[in-house]
């Protein structure tokens, strides 16, 4: 079946052990603020404008005048009018671009499977990730129980804000798990996300009693929860779970926020700047005194 | 006025010219020897302060006997061909005639000597001197002799000038760049024992043998100018430096009389040797300077450090060349490191470490170590090459031997064991050490073989003719009609090829004997011929080929806008890249998206590995025809970025003048696909060559961060699977933009250009454009 693709990466190296190719899947239950990579948050194909690239050439304006217009030399551009699915106009600068495209889950299979070798000698494999490739359910199993009949090793990079029972059905393929802890404080989290956390602990807690092997993927944020008391919390879950491998602290940067511009979305951390090592390796040391889980950034 | 060092090189030449002329019918070894006498130790300049060795020189010589020498390089007549032959003076096209740029064997500059005459008074008989040896020369050199009874086909069809230019897509050269000789054989045995070996011979010309002792004698002699000049030297020394110059001095007297005791002597011979016979290629150094560093240091004849002091001592006087400017801003001498096929594993390893370590302290450009592997090899130096890379060394560069042996058993005709002695010389063309010789004489651009055959032969900018007429346009209502064109081009191309080695090669062996080079080249000594007449044991003959994957991305584009989706012609094509994509930016962008080498892709990669295929094995059939062992393809430099300067736009979207794809890499910014995809893409290469250089650009995170061990083994597998070669540029994002900017700033930030290492601070700004626009992988 088809699956809405936002890319693969090939030789990826942060998400998950050895050498991966990570599928990132569109759309997304949750709205962190933070959010890495907001063009994956919406579930259908967006257009993606990149100002610094137009050529003020006026092309989309003549191709398709009802959502792209020249004002003063200066693009303007309708979202509400266009049509992500419809054929892209010209772009002579290439600022218009496309995000996601439906694509088979055999299909890509096939381009995962051509990096085997390189997956066998580092001890690598396939990442789903996305947005949150449990929205997409029926493809994500499908995908997964494929790649590990190939004997793929795969992580799951999720929010855990889903159903247990479709975490449920994926534990079989699923190797290990890449599990957000964004925050502890429910009400914090909410307010940083737009959902519970309720949802997501339990979760964790159902997994981690099945044996899920899972390593804590936690988004550090200065300013929203860089706070003592949710380090606390993120030790504690960790230490009350007997199949958590290791913690990875995500300290902010900010790079989702030019490509929340290219989606038309406002992003909230204009403010904030990339997390230095020194802040990063600082909060390692902290959590150290917290847990004997490995902790790392 | 002319100065001091102009006259001081003059009269070596005059003498050098006065003596050829007397010996103009001696034996081809005995006139060189005789000759080489009144270059050395003429040529040779005292140590420096901080040398712990003998063996510096005065560049350039106006006339001299060098393997490889860069002259002419400022006639414009000979560089640059923008205007058809009825445009050509007589002057310059008498020029065109008989000079080259880059000549080996009997080297005369033209182009400096008559400078040099110009300077002098009307009314001083020293100009006349010159004119009367320029004339000797225009008469009695090999380069001449070969351009006089060149193929009048070769240079109709393709060559006009020693250069590519707009109007070429193939060129030639008469030199020897890649000489591989056998210092292992030096140091066993020592002058006295090569002296030994050649007397008891029997076949062949005694002339030969004659030819090659006086060749000795005067190694000799320089070893014994250079302990007199240290010995000297000492008499006014403090009494640290005062004994260093005796030990030195000490040294050479030894090895002028008997064969090399330690790691001193042995170093010395071979530097030496090196500088009389010109060699730029150093071979499996581990190899016969291993078993002298590890007992030195055993016996405690040295500490540690201060055999590690003897290395980085040798290791300036290497790098000193090109600081000094011999030769060009770029140098390629390679020390090769590892490796199966070594007498001595254990010691030539550790040899091989203390020679990374010293590249790592002295972060010189020169030499380029070369570091040759296999799967059981002490893991330890392929840890170390990965430390220099990290440390921005840029080398060493890897050679995978699981499968260059096998390439090289099929490619070389040569045995198992032999192919184990496959080395990368310069830039990466391969030989079998001390057993083969060819040179990369042959130069083709496909980029600009496809342009000709889109233009039934035409040159727009020349508006000539040029290569052959393979038919209109219309014609070409396949694919396969299209490409089999310019397989017949190529074809055609290598033909002519064929038939300028055979040429050049009747001319090195009717003059030179390359005497010193021949002592260390099997089976010369034992057949008493130099290498040319019959004496190398493999004679070969190398094509340096540019624009391949832009070619395979071009033609890609070609068949799915052209023959598939049918969205344009192949004649709106053409004209599309004639206007160089002015008004057409649709269609440029519709090539720039089509597959490109370089992503994993296999509609791209197929088209690659299919041209990839032809080339080689088309090249490679006709080597009995020209009655070599072996005729095969490089593709190494960073040439084409030069030669793409002066070609037209292309169908993967290339504008005219813009880089060509250096060496065997994807175009720069082609290949976004990630780490993997790159290293899958570079696999599928026909292996039936002799060296393809693979970059690869590197941010300093993936090599030394935590990210290290992923990236080794992304390396290890990419070996594991097919891997051949990588080349590896270790930077920080920014480095380079920044070094552009502020280049003071940036002195020493080294970076590869194919088969070359470069200071990026002193490229040219279209080579550094084409660097900077390589992907970057982190």
């Amino acid at each position: 079946m088809k699956g809405l693709i936002l890319e693969l990466q090939r030789f990826s190296v942060n998400d998950g052990p050895g050498i991966r190719t990570t599928v990132f899947l569109k759309g997304c239950p949750l709205r962190c603020l933070w959010c890495h990579n907001p063009e994956s948050m919406s579930p259908v194909p967006e257009i993606s404008y990149n100002a610094e690239k137009c050529r003020a050439c006026g092309n989309c304006a003549r191709e398709q005048p009802h959502c792209h217009r020249m004002e003063d030399g200066r693009h303007v551009f309708d979202r509400a009018a266009c049509d992500a699915n419809a054929p892209l106009p010209f772009c002579l600068g290439g600022a218009l671009v496309r995000l996601g495209r439906w694509r088979e889950s055999r299909d890509i299979l096939e381009e995962v499977l051509k990096d085997k070798a390189f997956y066998e000698a580092s001890g690598g494999g396939l990442t789903l990730s996305g947005g949150e490739p449990i929205l997409q359910f029926e493809f994500t199993l499908e995908l997964l129980r494929a790649a590990k009949a190939q004997g793929l090793h795969c992580c799951l990079d999720t929010s855990g804000f889903a159903d247990f029972e479709k975490y449920a059905q994926v534990l079989p393929f699923v190797d290990l798990f890449l599990y957000d802890v964004k925050e502890t404080d429910p009400e914090r989290h909410r307010a940083y996300t737009g959902v519970s956390n309720a949802r997501i602990l339990e979760n964790l807690r159902l997994l981690d009693a099945r044996g899920a092997k899972t390593i804590l993927r936690c988004p550090i944020i200065p300013t929203l929860n860089d706070r003592p008391d949710h380090f606390a919390g993120i030790a504690r879950v960790a230490n009350s779970l007997k199949n958590v491998v290791q913690i990875d602290l995500m300290p902010f940067h900010p790079w989702g926020r030019s490509k929340a511009h290219y989606v038309g979305r406002a992003y909230a951390l204009d403010h904030l700047g990339a997390v230095t090592d020194e802040t990063a390796d600082a909060w390692v040391k902290g959590f150290r005194a917290l847990t004997d889980v490995p902790v790392f950034h | 006025m002319i100065n001091d060092i102009e006259r001081r090189k003059l009269n070596i030449a005059l003498n050098f010219t006065r003596v050829y002329r007397e010996n103009l019918a001696a034996h081809p070894a005995i006139r060189e020897a005789l000759c080489l006498k009144e270059q050395y130790p003429a040529m040779c300049e005292p140590m420096r302060d901080y040398d712990l060795f003998a063996g510096r020189l005065l560049y350039h010589p106006l006339v001299g006997f060098l393997n490889e020498g860069l002259v002419n390089l400022s006639i414009p007549a000979l560089r640059d061909d923008d205007k058809p032959d009825s445009e050509v003076s007589e002057h310059d096209t008498y020029l065109r005639s008989i000079l080259q740029r880059e000549i080996g064997g009997y080297v005369y500059n033209y182009e400096a000597l008559h400078a040099l005459a110009a300077k002098l008074p009307a009314d001083d008989p020293i100009r006349e001197e010159i004119f009367a040896m320029c004339a000797f020369w225009e008469k009695h050199s090999p380069m001449t002799q070969y351009m006089k009874g060149l193929d009048r086909e070769f240079i109709e069809g393709m060559s006009r000038v020693n250069n590519v230019g707009p109007a070429q897509y193939a060129t030639h050269f008469f030199r020897l760049c890649c000489f591989s000789v056998d210092f292992d054989k030096l140091l066993q045995l020592g002058l006295p024992g090569l002296r030994a070996q050649i007397q008891g011979g029997v076949a062949g010309n005694p002339e030969f043998r004659r030819g090659a002792l006086m060749a000795l004698d005067v190694v000799a002699d320089v070893c014994r100018w250079y302990a007199a000049q240290a010995r000297s030297s000492a008499a006014s020394a403090d009494p640290e430096r005062a004994a260093q110059l005796r030990a030195t001095a000490q040294a050479l007297e030894n090895i002028a009389v008997e064969k090399p005791k330690n790691l001193r002597e042995a170093i010395q011979l071979f530097w030496i040797y090196n500088i009389c016979s010109d060699q730029i290629n150093y071979g499996r150094t581990d190899v016969y300077l291993g078993d002298f560093f590890v007992n030195d240091i055993a016996s405690g004849t040295l500490t540690r450090p201060q055999a590690m002091e003897l290395l980085r001592s040798l290791w300036r006087l290497i790098s000193d060349q090109l600081k000094d400017g011999w030769r060009v801003s770029i140098n390629n001498c390679r020390i090769i490191v590892g490796g199966r096929g070594r007498r001595n594993p254990e010691n030539a390893d550790q040899f091989a470490m203390a020679a990374m370590e010293t590249t790592l302290a002295l972060k010189e450009q020169e030499p380029n170590v070369t570091l040759r592997f296999y799967k059981g090899q002490n893991p330890a130096l392929f840890e170390k090459a990965l430390d220099l890379i990290a440390a921005g060394c840029v080398s060493p560069t890897l050679y995978n031997d699981d499968e260059h042996i096998p390439m090289c058993e099929k490619a070389y005709g040569v045995s198992r064991a032999e192919a184990e002695q496959y080395i990368p010389q310069g830039c990466g063309e391969i030989q079998i050490d001390h057993r083969s010789i060819s040179s990369p004489n042959n130069i083709i651009v496909f980029l600009a073989a496809l342009d000709l055959v889109l233009h039934d032969g035409w040159n727009p900018k020349v508006r000539e003719y040029r290569g052959l007429r393979t038919g209109p346009l219309a014609q070409f209502d396949t694919y396969e009609k299209l490409y089999d064109a310019l397989k017949r081009q190529i074809d055609y191309t290598n033909e002519l090829f064929a038939r300028r080695n055979r040429w050049e090669n009747q001319v090195h062996a009717a003059t030179s004997a390359f005497v010193l080079s021949s002592i260390l080249t099997d089976d010369c000594v034992a057949r008493g011929k130099g290498i040319f007449e019959g004496g190398a044991r493999y004679m070969g003959s190398q094509i340096e080929t540019f624009g391949l994957t832009n070619t395979a991305d071009s033609l890609a584009a070609i068949k799915k806008l052209v023959y598939e989706e049918k969205r344009m012609s192949l004649e709106q094509l053409v004209a599309i890249l004639d206007a160089d994509f002015n008004g057409y930016e649709r269609e440029r962008r519709m090539m720039l998206e089509c597959p490109k080498f370089g992503n994993d892709d296999p509609y791209a990669d197929a088209i690659y590995a299919d041209l990839c295929r032809f080339v080689n094995e088309n090249v490679a059939s006709k080597a009995k025809s020209c009655g070599l062992d072996f005729f095969l393809n490089c593709n190494l430099n960073p040439g084409g970025v030069r030669y793409g300067t002066g070609m037209a736009a292309s169908a993967d979207g290339r504008k005219s003048g813009d880089s060509l794809a250096v060496g065997n890499a994807p175009t720069a910014g082609a290949d976004c696909n990630g780490l993997t995809a790159l290293l899958n893409s570079m696999k599928k290469q026909y292996k039936l060559h002799s060296g393809f250089v693979q970059n690869l650009k590197v941010s300093k995170n993936l090599l030394s961060g935590k990210n290290r061990e992923k990236f080794k083994a992304a390396v290890r597998s990419y070996f594991e699977t097919g891997g051949i070669h990588l080349m590896i540029t270790c930077l920080n994002r920014g480095d380079l933009e920044n070094a552009m900017v502020e280049p003071e700033k940036y002195p020493n930030l080294l970076v590869r250009v194919g088969g070359w290492t470069a200071r990026f601070v002193t490229l040219e700004k279209s080579v550094q454009k084409e660097i900077l626009a390589r992907t970057l992988y982190e």
